[in-house]
């Protein structure tokens, strides 16, 4: 692939992942460092997943996983630095805190880390997060209740 | 009344692609519309500061990349280290693997590749750092952390669990960790035990018998009182 070509793709895409990272990592720094890791991970498979409407989950996917990997790794930011904000609608799911800690999504795997943000800080729906991890809405449902009850657990026994 | 809105992943297809439906949504939805506007103002960030300062080194990845191949970056992810170490002071009742031993590499992601990090080598004081250990017998529960200048001691590996990871000689460890950027010396010890062993019992050890300041950082060699585990350990001095 020609540097043009590579550099073209970055363009288009890069917004997209930037603004993945920067919604988990919540710090631009780190964020660019972390946008630049996932193009590159990505570039080759981009030329080849043409259509707009695929490439969308695809780097939603791998841009959460790689960029919930490097909160679990950033074991020394100060916890309050990795609060993300937990959308109004997730009382629905019986989580009533506002805020969703490392602290608290560090007690779970990746999927399950990446189906809570999904669903409790993204506003996603099942089906829709189900279809960008490509796992099936049933195990969608199944980890986020599995979180809500140990989340709520865990945050009873802290407070 | 529930208002359904717009997930992240729907705004991004939005940005993508107008539908008539969302755009609908969007008219009547002042959260929808806010958060699309912040979307479209971290593009512009992207454009105007993170793609000019990420770009040559993008292209440059790419481009070694496709010349070496993705089985070349792989490999240079897997060029075995490293650090040879013996296990030091068994004790009397000590039953082991004779020459058992522990190797840890460490590799520092570069340019989209694992660049191999050598005992003593200056790094970034922000790098990102993943692990590969080999052992010499059973399967052991690994530990890795590290100590540096301020007494502070890190849990690298594993994230999560108080009895080690158990993992399969010459497995990359699953992910990685990002150092803390400050500059200074920083001592990474792989500890691999036959026995559970808590990471409290271990950063005990690190911190009874590593003084604050960067000479007993640069100097320690072993972590005390670990009975049969075998250790090794890697310096790194992290540089603005």
């Amino acid at each position: 692939m020609s540097d043009q070509r590579v550099l073209e793709l970055y363009q288009q895409w890069g917004p997209v992942v930037y603004r993945r990272c920067l919604r988990l990592l919540r710090d631009p720094e780190w964020a660019k460092d972390a946008t630049q890791d996932v193009f590159l991970q990505a570039a080759r498979q981009l030329e080849k997943l043409e259509a707009a409407e695929r490439v969308l989950p695809w780097l939603y996917r791998i841009s959460t996983h790689r960029c919930l990997n490097l909160r679990r790794g950033a074991r020394r930011r100060e916890a309050h630095e990795l609060v993300l904000e937990v959308r109004e609608e997730a009382r629905e799911h019986g989580y009533d805190e506002t805020q969703l800690g490392q602290q608290v999504l560090a007690r779970f795997d990746a999927t399950t880390q990446a189906v809570a943000v999904g669903v409790l800080v993204d506003g996603m729906k099942h089906e829709e997060l189900a279809q960008v991890l490509q796992i099936s809405s049933k195990t969608v449902s199944r980890k986020l209740q599995r979180f809500l009850v140990q989340a709520r657990k865990y945050l009873a026994r802290s407070t | 009344m529930r208002v359904d809105h717009l997930s992240e992943l729907a705004l991004e297809q939005q940005l993508l692609q107008s539908t008539a439906e969302r755009s609908q949504h969007l008219e009547s939805c002042a959260r929808c519309a806010a958060r699309l506007q912040a979307m479209r103002e971290e593009s512009e960030q992207f454009r105007r500061f993170v793609f000019p300062a990420t770009q040559d080194r993008v292209a440059a990845a790419t481009r070694s990349k496709s010349r070496f191949g993705w089985i070349a970056a792989g490999l240079a992810f897997a060029v075995l280290v490293t650090v040879l170490a013996v296990p030091r002071g068994p004790s009397a009742d000590y039953v082991g693997v004779k020459g058992a031993q522990l190797q840890l590499s460490v590799y520092r992601e570069a340019e989209g590749v694992g660049a191999l990090v050598h005992d003593g080598e200056a790094i970034p004081a922000a790098s990102q750092l993943r692990f590969r250990v080999r052992t010499v017998g059973d399967p052991c529960r690994i530990w890795i952390l590290s100590v540096d200048s301020g007494g502070a001691v890190s849990r690298l590996f594993p994230a999560e669990g108080e009895e080690g990871g158990l993992v399969a000689s010459g497995d990359a460890l699953p992910g990685g960790v990002a150092l803390d950027g400050h500059p200074g010396p920083e001592r990474l010890f792989a500890v691999c035990s036959r026995r559970p062993l808590s990471f409290k019992e271990l950063e005990r050890a690190a911190k009874d018998s590593i003084a604050q300041g960067e000479a007993p950082v640069r100097e320690a060699r072993e972590l005390p009182g670990l009975d049969n585990a075998l250790q090794t350990t890697v310096l790194v001095e992290k540089t603005p």
